[in-house]
């Protein structure tokens, strides 16, 4: 389960870290088309614009051109013709007129009276198309004032005026032509683009930043809004982020070709976001129910890895209580599969261990009782203490304390205090003591020689393996014959001890020597042939299979049995390791 | 158990998200509620009005309000009619029906009211969008003032053809006061439409006259007509207040010598915020501000600022 909400909370993370880069490159896309939809819109709005003032400029060139250049005020009055030309774009048209540089009306259409007292000398239009003759000048939206309407309607204007040449009586003269574009067209152009705006709006200033145009522009006028105007005409063509009314806004700025104008799009900060929202929950739906996916996922992959884990932990305590032949669990992955094996083996292989364990220390406690039974040989002990009897009864005190002295060593020697292992140096003087012992019984059958390296006296030796040798070499070698000779060899050789007990007595065949140190032979066996075997095993248990007993004998060439075992210094508290 | 409770909280978690945004989507397409409101007006189709219906508009988009304007004397059986059918609020312009305030008393848990333009009881219990008849009243007065060095000889006519109870008449009423308060008696008061215009005239037409006064647009056109007629023997100037094209006009060929003008745009502008702030509990409550007057001259009518005002016919 922990895992499963681990892997869960990961997967959330993940998943919601992805959902939110995926939406911020969806809402950058966005932003970044939403931006260049408002470019589009803004040159095709600008293009637009710029066809109705390049109308207007045609209108006024056709009337320079084609009326007032060709007619002489004085003979021709151009009325008519100006007239034609209104009616051809009065839709788009409040009034043309023409005048002489000191105001005086030359003609106008379709107003013909000009109100009492007007000087249109002081008016903006006409001083600029004085004072720069060649351009044309295009003002900011007024209401027409000049004319005096008895309809009492007024106009809203955007007034075209350039500086005309005036032909009158054979002499030029200079005049202003004035076009006065009805204001409505414009609006119900630019209307059209902030219809098309989903998000934001468009306004028109001119070059100084004058609103032209705007959406809201009686609330700028009632000081209800307020526009970034001032700055923005100061923008060039392209988009630029700004910061206005504590509102972050992207602007998207066109100019309007001849005139200086500038279209400009507010868009506000947050519209990147706006007509996204049902896409934003989308993403955190279908994250979630991602996550929900995997969660369930997780748990079932979860269950599926922990279960088997699960029972193989529960075989594992059961094991650990000491049971050693728990059912463990073997199921689940390949991986659990082979652990769950792993530890059945490991579990067999333990148990095997333990019983071998059990059946080694059964033998070694057997071999031990053996060669303790041996050791404490109630007739080798009957015989040595009617022997020393009979010593003492002969008067040979002597040889009385001398063999009292050696049994007493044997028996010190054969005790150690409990422990198994003495250095080969006591082993020897055990071994010593016995066969001076013997050599009383059987006096002196027999010739007994010991030979210790010095390289090995201090080296480490299960204690009494000697003895049962040298009572076989007695038994079987030496006892029943004349001028026996048994020679006991201690020495090292590659590294190994070895103890050589050699008789010259009848010797063995070899089959006798082949079975000699199997159980078979101890079955068979009584007495001191159980010895050998005792031995052997023994000093397998002790020190390995490659170690123990060497029994090497041809019938009338006499025996030698060679011990065998790893050369381990004697630290005089060894026992048992 | 630990494990499976932070499961358990965590997939109860994910499911709240889950929720929550699916309510989001489904309802992210929804658009504010719209209110409908009712606009009782006189004169509504008056060049009066357009700028009043500008700002109205102007405010029905911004605050995703409904608008039915309604070109009635505002009486009883006129609001009565709309509550019934359901309107959620109704904004009111000056009203004479003194049986009206019961009636929005009673009616007031139910529907909204905005007044505007007036003064007049029960203004203290609905929110009020109005210049202040008594104000304008009072510009017209300082406006006279100013315009003569001495205004203690001054024969002058004031002209107010409705009756009381009338925002019309508050204008009047101030402005007499005011000019009694000098120790002035107004030379004429023409406060009746039976034969006003003759009377006017036949003041205008001996000289007998130095100033005239009109308190609303309908009373400034009249006047016009009579200075036209008389040939404004003692060139007597005409002040007034209200709005219409052939005032304007008048007001460019000098024969109005100067208006005193509310801000139309506003009120029809706060009245529609004023309304929306009552309909919709979460909005902020702003203030209705004061309604701003202009003096308006031949000299200064085409100034930018006095031009957005008095030619609203350009958005």
């Amino acid at each position: 389960m922990s895992i499963a909400l681990a892997f869960s909370v990961v997967t959330a993370l993940g998943m919601g870290m992805l959902g939110m880069s995926l939406f911020d490159l969806f809402e950058d896309r966005a932003a970044e088309e939403r931006e260049e939809a408002t470019e589009q819109l803004l040159s095709q709005s600008t293009i637009n614009l710029e066809n109705y003032l390049r109308n207007m400029r045609l209108i006024s060139d056709a009337m320079y051109y084609s009326v007032i250049k060709e007619a002489d005020m004085a003979e021709e009055p151009f009325d008519s013709q100006m007239n034609v030309l209104y009616e051809a774009n009065k839709d788009n048209l409040i009034s043309i007129a023409c005048f002489h540089r000191n105001g005086r009306k030359v003609a106008s259409v379709p107003f013909a009276t000009m109100k009492e007292n007007e000087d249109v000398t002081e008016q903006r239009w006409f001083k600029e198309a004085m004072e720069e003759r060649e351009n044309f000048h295009f003002s900011t939206p007024h209401v027409e004032n000049i004319f005096d309407n008895t309809t009492f309607r007024y106009y809203w204007v955007i007034s075209l005026s350039r500086g005309v040449e005036l032909t009158e009586n054979g002499h030029t003269a200079q005049g202003v032509l004035l076009i006065d574009m009805n204001y409505s067209s414009v609006e119900r152009l630019l209307e059209k683009v902030n219809n098309d705006m989903t998000v934001g709006y468009v306004y028109l200033c001119d070059s100084n930043g004058e609103i032209i145009y705007h959406p809201r522009r009686n609330l700028i006028n009632a000081g209800l809004y307020k526009e970034n105007n001032l700055v923005a005409a100061d923008y060039v063509d392209g988009t630029v982020e700004e910061t206005f009314a504590d509102e972050n806004r992207s602007v998207t700025v066109k100019t309007v070709g001849y005139t200086g104008w500038k279209l400009v799009a507010v868009t506000p900060g947050n519209a990147a976001g706006v007509g996204l929202h049902e896409t934003r929950y989308l993403v955190i739906i279908i994250v979630g129910i991602i996550i929900l996916a995997m969660l369930f996922i997780n748990s079932l992959i979860s269950s599926r890895v922990t279960s088997p884990l699960d029972k193989l932990t529960r075989s594992v305590k059961v094991l650990d209580n000491g049971n050693l032949d728990p059912n463990i669990y073997v199921g689940g992955s390949t991986e659990v599969v082979y652990l769950g094996q792993t530890l059945r083996d490991a579990a067999e292989k333990m148990r095997s261990l333990l019983d071998d364990f059990v059946a080694e220390e059964k033998s070694k406690r057997r071999t031990e009782l053996d060669a303790l039974q041996s050791q404490i040989n109630p007739h080798f002990l009957y015989n040595t203490l009617d022997s020393i009897v009979w010593m003492i009864e002969a008067g040979n005190d002597k040889d009385a304390v001398f063999m009292i002295k050696e049994l007493a060593s044997l028996f010190r020697i054969s005790l150690s205090r409990g422990k198994n292992i003495i250095s080969i140096e006591d082993e020897f003087k055990h071994a010593r003591n016995y066969m001076n012992i013997q050599k009383v019984r059987y006096k002196n059958k027999f010739e007994v020689e010991f030979n210790l390296s010095p390289e090995i006296e201090k080296a480490s030796t299960v204690k009494l393996i000697i003895q049962p040798l040298l009572e076989n070499a007695i038994e079987y070698g030496v006892a029943n014959g004349e001028d026996g000779e048994i020679e006991i060899n201690g020495y090292m050789k590659d590294g190994d001890v070895y103890i050589d007990v050699k008789d010259n007595g009848l010797g063995m065949p070899a089959e006798t020597v082949e079975s000699l140190l199997t159980e078979e032979h101890r079955v068979s066996s009584h007495g001191s042939g159980v010895g050998l075997i005792n031995v052997h095993k023994r000093l397998q248990l002790r020190f390995g299979e490659d170690y123990g007993l060497i029994v090497k004998s041809e019938p009338d060439m006499g025996t030698t049995v060679s011990i065998h075992m790893p050369y381990i210094e004697f630290g005089g508290d060894t026992n048992g390791k | 158990m630990g494990n499976r409770i932070y499961m358990l909280i965590f997939v109860l978690l994910i499911a709240a998200v889950l929720g929550w945004a699916s309510y989001e989507m489904i309802h992210s397409d929804d658009e504010e509620e719209e209110y409908h409101v009712a606009v009782i007006l006189r004169d509504s189709d008056s060049d009066r009005s357009v700028a009043f219906r500008q700002g109205l508009e102007q405010g029905a988009r911004d605050f995703n309000l409904k608008i039915n304007i309604i070109s009635e004397d505002v009486t009883r059986s006129q609001v009565k009619e709309q509550v019934e059918k359901g309107v959620d609020g109704v904004i009111i312009d000056p009203y004479v029906d003194n049986n009206l305030s019961d009636y929005l008393t009673d009616n007031q848990d139910n529907v909204k009211f905005v007044l505007m333009n007036t003064d007049l009881s029960p203004a203290e219990l609905f929110p009020l969008v109005s210049a202040g008849d008594e104000r304008i009243g009072n510009e017209l007065f300082l406006t006279v003032k100013e315009a003569y060095r001495n205004i203690s000889d001054l024969r002058i006519a004031l002209v107010c053809l409705t009756g009381n109870n009338t925002g019309e008449y508050k204008r009047f009423a101030a402005f007499k006061e005011a000019l009694q308060t000098e120790g002035i008696e107004p030379t004429l008061e023409v406060l009746t439409t039976e034969d006003a215009g003759e009377t006017l005239t036949g003041y205008l037409a001996i000289g007998g006259l130095d100033c005239v006064v009109a308190f609303d647009s309908k009373d400034t056109e009249l006047c016009i007509d009579a200075l036209t007629l008389s040939n404004n023997v003692g060139n007597a100037e005409l002040f007034g207040e209200g709005y219409s094209e052939k005032i304007i006009y008048y007001l460019d060929k000098g024969t109005v010598t100067e208006m005193v003008l509310p801000n139309e745009f506003n009120i029809g502008y706060f009245s529609a915020r004023k309304m929306y702030q009552l309909l919709s509990p979460g909005s902020a409550d702003e203030d209705i501000p004061e309604i701003e007057t202009f003096r308006v001259t031949r000299n200064n009518m085409y100034e930018p600022e006095i031009e957005n005002i008095i030619f609203p016919i350009a958005q």
